[in-house]
């Protein structure tokens, strides 16, 4: 084997060794330098592509594509219902006593409207992400929220965590916020269109869904007033 | 319909491949949003084609070519002209090389052409053969082995160890 044979296989492949480089560089101290250095350069470039991998990514693709059996499903989408309806006719299954009553735009919704979905994802994954202890950098939300015409809540309130969650067609832009009131999670939906702004009241929760721009914005809290103090913050 | 061991079974695929995914497509992309969107769409067809998957043993590859289409269709990507022929005893020649740290080796990789890193990952990140990568990327593996070649060139610039290299004799 010639030398340039020996390198042309070490470049091509620096793990690869054969009987015949073998023998080479038992002969040729050049070459026996030359794949030194390059399994350390490859020692580099290994270490170079390791970008950090987004929290919570395994659950956002296993949530997404998750199939459950279909009874299960659909008692789910019925409970979803009767909660919603028993919101509207009670006025505050899901609100605190002294908080306003759920207003006409409150609709019926099943597990497949995505306020629905953004309050299922809450309930299931959002302890878990927030054990990560992800901040996130404040500049990408700052973008995200800008391109929905919308901006950061003020200095009282602070962002827990910041990540991606599935939404109907793709992936959202997941923040969890804690301002003086308590917890509120923003989810944004961007290059897809939000049906008239709703509430929808589901598992204890409620969600505000309402377009904005070329997108839409999902505010999702254990209180009403509280999600729509945090609305306001961010219009 | 699909059985509870077929979940299982992508289970175990998303936990087992998902993050080296997400590096391959990263680094096609250089945008981690769309980089998670990438993933994302490729296990969502995978999940719709599993039954598709003729060789449980090729999953990993089969994965990765998900990704290179889907990554494909977003962009369009356009054919790439790259010179096969290059003289490689030229390049093993260079001795152009500069004391460097991660964050420029990673900025060498974002300045390589798509053609010629592509392999590159497929090998660093997804420890694929030169046969495996030319199945792939329906190449020759002798063109393979020419692209990753030229792609450690480009790199050896950032080689501390430079010192120790001499001429082909």
């Amino acid at each position: 084997m010639s030398c340039l044979d020996f390198r042309r296989s070490v470049l091509a492949g620096p793990g690869l060794r054969s009987m015949d480089s073998q023998a080479h560089i038992d002969e040729c101290a050049d070459c026996r330098a030359f794949l030194h250095h390059i399994r350390g350069l490859e020692s580099r470039i290994s270490e170079a592509v390791l970008v950090p991998v987004p929290e919570g990514l395994e659950e956002r693709i296993l949530l997404r594509n998750e199939s459950r059996p279909r009874i299960r499903r659909a008692r789910y989408a019925v409970a979803a219902a009767i909660l919603v309806t028993a919101g509207l006719l009670t006025q505050g299954v899901t609100q605190r006593a002294h908080e306003p009553a759920l207003p006409a735009s409150t609709v019926a919704a099943d597990e497949t409207h995505a306020a629905a979905m953004a309050i299922s994802f809450v309930l299931e994954h959002e302890p878990k992400l927030l054990h990560q202890d992800q901040q996130g950098d404040p500049a990408v939300l700052r973008e995200s929220l800008a391109r929905l015409g919308l901006r950061l809540p003020d200095g009282e309130t602070t962002v827990r965590y910041l990540g991606k969650c599935p939404v109907p067609g793709g992936t959202g832009d997941h923040v969890v916020l804690f301002g003086p009131w308590g917890k509120v999670t923003l989810i944004l939906v961007a290059d897809q269109r939000v049906p008239q702004r709703s509430i929808v009241s589901v598992r204890e929760q409620v969600a505000i869904a309402a377009p904005a721009r070329d997108g839409g914005y999902i505010l999702i809290s254990d209180s009403l007033a509280q999600a729509k103090r945090m609305e306001d913050m961010i219009l | 319909m699909l059985t509870d061991r077929a979940r299982t079974d992508f289970e175990r695929w998303v936990r087992a491949y998902s993050a080296e995914l997400y590096r391959y497509a990263y680094w096609l992309c250089r945008d981690r949003f769309v980089a998670e969107d990438l993933v994302q769409e490729t296990f969502s067809r995978a999940w719709q084609a599993t039954q598709q998957l003729r060789d449980p043993h090729a999953v990993k590859s089969w994965l990765y070519t998900i990704l290179r289409n889907e990554h494909a269709r977003l962009y369009e990507r356009k054919r790439f002209d790259i010179d096969e022929d290059h003289d490689l005893a030229e390049l093993v020649d260079a001795t152009a090389a500069d004391p460097s740290d991660g964050i420029a080796l990673r900025e060498s990789l974002g300045r390589l052409s798509p053609g010629h890193l592509e392999p590159l990952l497929l090998q660093v990140v997804g420890g694929f053969s030169c046969a495996e990568i030319a199945t792939m990327m329906k190449l020759t593996e002798g063109a393979v082995m020419t692209r990753l070649t030229r792609a450690r060139m480009a790199l050896r610039g950032h080689s501390s160890s430079r010192a120790s290299v001499r001429a082909i004799r």
